[in-house]
């Protein structure tokens, strides 16, 4: 609590506060101590003096008490009213008999049997009792008791002295130390506040004013200088920023320009380049149909080859048109059932294709995070290239399954085909680049080249292990960063 | 001009025109084909403009098979001005094109097709689609007969 309200004193009040403790505490600790002093050698020249004038009395009064002078006794006791400190004073005999008597303070009685004593304090008085001595013989006794008062006024006046000294000097310290303590606090608050207005209205064009060469004059300069490199960081960060939003904005028209050019490419390979093989196709079956009779062998194989040709050319054209709309698809991103869609595949090639045997393994329960129809397109690429090079297998199997301990989980396609020789894997995934020549398997040579860039939009990776004549198996992972098989 | 006109072909392209044609016949051998060869004249000839001022634009015929690529106005301005029309609002179009873009199927849907075919390249396929389609909308199918109301 204490803690918590001294660090919440501003700066200014500490130094004030710091001044004034230290200013008050010299003249306090200086006049206790000369009060002290003087109240002690008040009370050591005080005794001194009461025994001397004790001394005298005694010794002026041994005549007086041997011969029973009572007269001559209240006479030396009376003189003592001068010292108005003597409060009382009594004469007794050698048998303690009170022979003479000053009592000047009526609380005050002289005692019976006093006890010899060079002199103490107590009870607000200095109690001396002195033995009246004759020829070596105490002849009686003599007892004076003096009052403090005078000691009580006279310190009075000192303390009440010392107190005013003290209170001049707060205020006068307190004034040089205001105006002090400005110099050191003043570019402290100024520095405070322009920190603030950089914080707060992020202008790092201010500075703070230099007013002093001191540590607090470093800070300032440190300060203005810390605020120069932001000043010019700041600078530099809006500056490229501002190229960079350029660029970003530049390379964006360009990617829309780009896209556009390849989706009026698309659209002109899907409609124009397609137009023309349906002609060659249709008029060529219309040969057939209508001319057949008038061709031989030879002349309807060719025209059943233009015919295929143009089939295939249409294939091709249809392979180029996903691998394109695989490229400027906007994926969506949702939980895609990879199980599903490949039961899916396998059903329509087997009824497809039922004569064929095929020994199918599809390992249930394969969910991932991706774009449904471009896993699909991947997907559906991959088991179709399955299917079509174990075709020559008596006993064909096909495998789709996911490895998941391996972090991201690995999915793979196996058949156990015709594989190929893993010196040409690096082929496989180029577009139009084929390994297999049209009369061993069909292909148009794009579509690993679309799964591979499914994968790709997917932030994963595709890879493949064959034997020749044994089998391939196609591995590939999804997203590393945000899926997991599920 | 042909009064029992069931079909109207709009297509430009004299090898596709052959083509259905063949397959139409193929199929629907007795069925009356008239051909547009771009937008516009098969605007004039469903509402009797230009040179089809004789006709008589109450007959319509069963349905339009429309490509989309045309010149001057094409298919999907076609669809679109037929569907404005309350004339032809009913009027059901097939759309036959060359294009299986999502962007042209929507489109075309949006703007009330009633139907849409990607021409395929190999014409066996095409004369199958042809059947098909030839079967649904001049046999199956049934429209609004503007001569009798």
């Amino acid at each position: 609590m204490k803690v918590s309200f001294w660090s919440k004193l501003p700066i200014r009040s500490k130094l004030l506060l710091l001044t004034l403790f230290s200013s008050v505490m010299g003249p306090l600790v200086i006049a206790a101590s000369v009060i002290l002093y003087e109240a002690s050698t008040y009370r050591l020249e005080n005794l001194q003096e009461v025994t001397v004038i004790a001394n005298i009395v005694a010794d002026r009064s041994t005549a007086a008490l041997v011969f029973g002078d009572n007269n001559q006794l209240q006479e030396n006791l009376a003189s003592l009213q001068l010292r108005k400190t003597i409060a009382l004073a009594c004469m007794y005999d050698e048998t303690d008999l009170v022979r003479a008597s000053l009592i000047l303070d009526e609380s005050l009685n002289c005692p019976a049997a006093p006890v010899v004593h060079e002199g103490y304090y107590a009870e607000e008085y200095l109690h001396i009792t002195q033995q009246v001595i004759l020829d070596g013989e105490p002849i009686g006794k003599l007892l004076i008791q003096a009052s403090l008062v005078e000691l009580r006024r006279h310190l009075g006046n000192f303390a009440l002295t010392a107190l005013l000294v003290c209170l001049v000097t707060i205020v006068a310290i307190l004034y040089v130390a205001n105006v002090l303590q400005k110099r050191i606090t003043d570019p402290l608050i100024n520095l405070t506040e322009t920190a603030s207005r950089v914080a707060g209205e992020k202008n790092y064009e201010l500075r703070a004013e230099l007013e002093s060469q001191d540590e607090i004059g470093k800070l300032v300069e440190t300060f203005n200088d810390m605020l120069a490199t932001i000043e010019e960081q700041n600078n530099h960060i809006l500056k490229s920023n501002e190229e960079l939003e350029k660029t970003v904005a530049t390379r964006t028209s360009e990617l829309l320009t780009a896209n556009k050019e390849l989706e009026a490419f698309s659209y002109s390979v899907s409609h124009d380049l397609r137009q023309p093989l349906r002609a060659i196709d249709g008029f060529s079956e219309a040969i057939l149909e209508d001319y057949g009779d008038q061709l031989d062998e030879m002349g309807l194989s060719y025209l059943q080859r233009v015919r295929s040709a143009s089939q295939r050319m249409g294939a091709l054209i249809q392979s180029m048109l996903v691998l394109s709309r695989v490229t400027r698809h906007v994926i969506a991103l949702k939980e895609v059932n990879l199980s599903e869609s490949a039961e899916a595949v396998r059903q329509s090639l087997t009824d497809e294709n039922p004569e064929r045997q095929v020994q199918w393994s599809i390992e249930p329960g394969m969910v991932t995070k991706g774009d449904a129809n471009l896993l699909n397109i991947a997907l559906s690429n991959l088991l179709q290239n399955a299917w079509k090079y174990s075709s020559k297998e008596a006993q064909a199997e096909i495998r789709f399954g996911v490895d998941r301990s391996a972090v991201p989980p690995v999915f793979y396609v196996s058949d156990n085909g015709a594989g190929f020789d893993m010196k040409y894997a690096d082929k496989l995934f180029v577009a139009f680049s084929r390994l297999h020549s049209p009369d061993e398997f069909e292909g148009s040579g794009i579509g690993l080249a679309t799964v591979n860039r499914v994968i790709n939009r997917h932030h994963g990776r595709i890879w493949v292990e064959s034997t020749l004549n044994e089998g391939t198996t196609f591995y590939f992972t999804l997203d590393a960063e945000h899926n997991a098989a599920g | 001009m042909a009064q029992s006109v069931v079909l109207l072909l709009v297509e430009d392209n004299p090898d596709d025109e052959a083509l259905a044609k063949r397959a139409l016949k193929k199929a629907h051998s007795d069925s009356e084909i008239v051909v547009a060869r771009d937008g516009q004249e098969a605007l004039d000839f469903l509402f009797g403009l230009g040179k089809f001022q004789q006709r008589d634009h109450a007959i319509q015929p069963q349905v339009v098979f429309l490509d989309i690529n045309l010149p001057k106005v094409n298919g999907l301005e076609v669809l679109k001005a037929l569907r404005e029309d309350e004339r032809t609002a009913s009027l059901p179009v097939v759309i036959l094109s060359s294009s299986d873009e999502n962007s042209d199927i929507s489109k075309a849907y949006a703007l009330g097709a009633n139907s849409y075919i990607n021409k395929p390249v190999n014409f066996n396929e095409f004369c199958r689609q042809i059947d098909i389609m030839g079967q649904y909308w001049l046999d199956i199918n049934r429209v609004v007969n503007l001569q009798l109301q």
